[in-house]
């Protein structure tokens, strides 16, 4: 009896084993493994960053206190307010007009009020450059007419405001115009049942509704211009960004490029916590249902009206690009080197396709391990895929310089690394959709494909990126579109010689050639602008419940 | 100042020739009158564009009279000169939706309207117990149901202790069992509190098992006030007739206080001169199907509660019927039938 007892428990652990063994689905241990290494790719260049500041923590506290330091924060927290500010007022506005009042044409002007998402913020500054600087349209207009001969200076913080709100806008009006539609205007009669006189009507129920809008809109808005690189660059107006760049490129050695890195992570991250605040205070707002209210009657103001509503569209979209056409026009006359655009179109095209395709693909997997739920790691993946939504692409590919120079020296500079650096970037962009068409499916027909004996792998091949193939292209024409546009990642990762549009308008637009960009921009806004553009109004109609 | 020892019984709510419109030469109210006692409910029932939706934001004063006067308790509250703004109205209002606030949880919703001078803690506490609310306090609207949230947008009413209570389509968003337990739940509460209630509503069913009297709002004007019973039983009007009680209003001419139709002689309860044409109104119940004869086709059957609607048609002139029998009978779509009148007893519509 003792023997057994002693033998039993080694026979039982043995097949304890071998069953576990037999359990483990290698498969599925691989594609695990391959999420595993993608996560680390997502995360490292960024904890190599934060772990060497980490040691010079001393010097990070000296180097902030620096008054230069001082001044690039100044600028860049002004730069953000002013933004936001004048986002807010041109957006709020547009928004009720267009949503909520008996406007003529407000049904086409709801939708085209968010066309100058369409120009990149590097192609809006040139042109603008081109309309409101010395010696430009509006200023030669005042010189022939009034005789005037001074005229302010549009670079820096001014200029960069213009144009930064013109772009950013429609990320707030998208917003509004989607609340103002579902806005359930009964909430205001009934507090005046309830004893409200219109000035508490206002703060106590229209005012915290509309809150997390706005707010949400403006982080947005933060977000974009933190991370702008192409505008201020241009306009020359000092941020972290430019900043981090020049201490880069332009400087002998690259003191306190992580500094200044870190504490743009730092404000991205505040930005991020407000973000998050913003969300949860408004969890309970959520209004699916669009409201039927009669809409305002502007009577004769509606033509008065009419015209303001224009003008972000004018300012923003029309002008820029007939200043683009007028540059075209006087460019063929003077044989401006138009060709030179077909190799970077060439180029662009194809490692933005590359990458789209890379990207998309590489769902699959980290998808998998998420959806599988292996305990901490499903929860790492999911996380770091969201690494580069908030990070501006200047830091994200200057954390993989550093960390490509110290480790893998023999990828630097090469399209590995520019890849790299949009899949870190562009990940959740193609994430969302996927996820969102992932959802829909009826995890019914998962556990049909199951028993009717497919593994799990060919059943998620088979039915879920099948049925979720509609997500999986919207989020492959995203990446598309935005590698496209990127810049500073592309001028930063980029082979030595190797040319995209957008690095080509930036290079050629910094040394005021500007009538040499007027193609690349022309062919950028096409193949990308627009197209973001459609996106954008495709998702403002499905809100509006058009 | 007027109290109700001075002048006997002052009606709760009495609106007096109304009349209201959005734009000129488009009235929307006209001449509308309308009583309610204290403690009575009472409801108003109309079609879409009766102007229900109209005649509830007049009461509440969300919008300004052209004509005619409301009064609460003798009290004006609108007139062509006169307004007392939403705010300063005792009304409790039940919107269709309800309009609770997103942003505030159950608490704060019920609690929006009282301030430390208004606040009766024990009315209060008997309001949640009543309306079984205590446990639903920390909740935000978008994690209560349907039933639930139309339990606390009538706490937020009734804390306030409003003079009247007026609910637009209150019930509209619940499904039917639901819909018909918390009807009587809600009688019942009403009774307890000892509310007076006017109801606002398209649901002529609804309408007739809670109330106490019920007015029929069509084209902007209140066509018949009256008991349930009598509304359903002997409406005044023709539309009132085809839209409660699936009446037929059937044409025909006065002999020997007669009332000669295309299907046979009925008798009015009234006497009308010789040789008038009338329109009486026939309830689906005054009439029976026979099978020996085959002048009516049937054209559709419905299944009522306890009884079968057979929509019957005239096969010489078109005109349908709607004739209501018993679950034993099974007559088929299509078949050729007679008819017969078994209860003659009719009276006179307007048409």
């Amino acid at each position: 009896m003792g023997r057994i007892n002693i033998i039993m428990p080694a026979v039982s652990l043995n097949s304890t084993i071998i069953n576990k063994i037999k359990k483990l689905d290698l498969g599925l241990g691989a594609i695990h493994l391959f999420s595993l290494v993608l996560a680390f790719f997502l995360v490292l260049p960024l904890l190599y960053l934060l772990t060497k500041i980490t040691f010079e923590f001393k010097l990070f506290f000296d180097f902030i206190l620096n008054t230069n330091i001082l001044r690039l924060s100044f600028n860049t927290i002004s730069l953000i307010l002013l933004v936001v500010i004048f986002s807010v007022l041109i957006s709020l506005p547009l928004a009720y007009l267009n949503v909520r009042s008996n406007l003529p044409f407000a049904k086409y002007l709801t939708s085209i009020s968010v066309l100058p998402i369409a120009l990149p913020s590097y192609v809006m500054a040139t042109t603008q450059i081109e309309i409101w600087s010395k010696n430009g349209w509006v200023h030669n207009f005042l010189k022939i007419f009034f005789e005037m001969k001074t005229f302010p200076s549009f670079y820096g913080l001014i200029g960069s405001v213009f144009v930064l709100s013109l772009i950013t806008y429609p990320y707030v009006y998208i917003g509004l115009a989607a609340m103002f539609r579902r806005f359930d205007y009964q909430m205001i009669d009934a507090s005046k049942t309830l004893g409200d006189n219109p000035f508490q009507s206002f703060y106590k129920i229209i005012f915290p509704l509309v809150r997390p809008t706005i707010v949400g809109g403006s982080l947005l808005v933060s977000l974009y211009v933190l991370s702008d690189f192409g505008a201020v660059s241009l306009l020359r107006f000092n941020t972290f960004t430019i900043a981090i760049f020049n201490r880069m490129y332009n400087s002998i050695s690259n003191y306190g490029v992580l500094e200044i890195s870190l504490l743009a992570i730092i404000f991205c991250f505040i930005i991020l916590f407000i973000e998050s605040r913003s969300k949860n205070e408004a969890r309970h707002f959520s209004n699916s249902k669009l409201s039927d209210n009669k809409k305002a009657d502007l009577g004769f103001w509606k033509w008065i009206l009419l015209p303001l509503t224009l003008l972000p569209l004018i300012f923003g979209f029309i002008l820029p690009i007939s200043v683009l056409i007028y540059w075209i026009i006087i460019g063929i006359g003077e044989d401006m080197g138009f060709m030179d655009v077909i190799q970077p179109t060439i180029n662009t095209l194809m490692i933005s396709s590359v990458s789209a395709i890379f990207i998309t693909l590489v769902c699959i997997p980290l998808l998998i391990t998420i959806k599988k739920n292996v305990r901490l790691l499903s929860f790492f993946v999911d996380k770091v895929s969201y690494i580069g939504l908030s990070l501006p692409g200047v830091i994200v590919s200057m954390s993989l310089v550093f960390f490509c120079i110290n480790y893998f020296d023999y990828i630097y500079q090469t399209f590995i690394v520019l890849v790299l650096g949009y899949f870190i970037s562009f990940l959740p962009a193609a994430l969302g959709p996927i996820k969102s068409s992932m959802s829909q499916i009826d995890p019914k027909l998962e556990d049909a494909s199951l028993t009717l004996g497919a593994g799990k792998i060919k059943t998620y091949l088979n039915v879920v990126v099948k049925l979720a193939s509609p997500g999986f292209i919207y989020g492959g024409v995203l990446v598309f579109i935005l590698c496209l546009k990127e810049l500073p990642a592309t001028l930063i990762l980029s082979p030595i010689g190797f040319q995209t549009l957008a690095t080509e308008i930036w290079s050629n637009a910094s040394e005021a050639f500007f009538i040499k960009t007027a193609l690349a921009s022309i062919v950028l806004v096409f193949i990308a602008g627009i197209p973001s553009y459609i996106f954008m109004s495709n998702d403002l109609s499905k809100r509006l419940g058009n | 100042m007027t109290t109700n020892d001075d002048f006997g019984n002052i009606p709760k709510l009495e609106i007096v020739d109304m009349h209201f419109s959005y734009s000129p030469f488009d009235e929307v109210l006209s001449n509308l009158s309308l009583k309610v006692e204290d403690k009575e409910f009472v409801s108003v029932i109309g079609d879409s564009g009766a102007g229900k939706t109209t005649l509830f934001r007049a009461i509440n004063g969300l919008e300004k009279v052209n004509e005619g006067y409301i009064r609460l308790d003798g009290y004006l509250q609108s007139s062509s000169f006169f307004h007392i703004p939403a705010e300063k109205r005792s009304i409790g209002t039940i919107f269709q939706d309800y309009a609770l606030f997103p942003h505030l949880n159950v608490e704060k919703n019920i609690k929006y309207a009282l301030k430390d001078s208004n606040f009766d803690k024990k009315f209060y506490e008997n309001i949640l117990d009543l309306l079984r609310v205590e446990g639903l306090l920390d909740r935000y609207i978008d994690e209560l149901s349907g039933g639930q949230k139309q339990r606390i947008a009538l706490a937020r009413s009734l804390v306030r202790k409003p003079k009247l209570l007026l609910m637009d389509e209150p019930f509209s968003n619940l499904d039917r069992n639901l819909r018909v337990k918390i009807r009587r739940e809600l009688k019942q509460i009403f009774k307890d509190i000892g509310s007076t209630v006017l109801l606002i509503t398209h649901d002529s069913e609804e309408a007739l098992s809670l109330s106490d009297k019920v007015g029929f709002l069509y084209a902007g004007e209140i066509i018949q006030f009256s008991t349930p019973q009598k509304i359903y039983e002997s409406p005044d009007h023709s539309i009132i007739a085809k839209s409660i009680s699936n009446s037929n209003v059937i044409f025909g001419e006065v002999s020997n206080n007669k009332v000669i139709t295309f299907i046979g002689e009925f008798i009015l309860d009234e006497i009308i001169d010789e040789n008038s044409k009338v329109y009486i109104n026939v309830k689906p119940n005054q009439l029976s199907i026979n099978k020996e004869e085959d002048n009516f086709i049937i054209k559709d059957k419905e299944f009522l509660e306890g009884s079968q609607l057979y929509i019957i048609s005239d096969i010489d002139s078109g005109i349908e019927l709607n004739v209501k029998m018993p679950n034993s009978c099974d007559y088929q779509i299509g078949q050729n039938v007679g008819i017969e009148i078994i209860n003659k007893e009719v009276n006179k519509l307007l048409e």
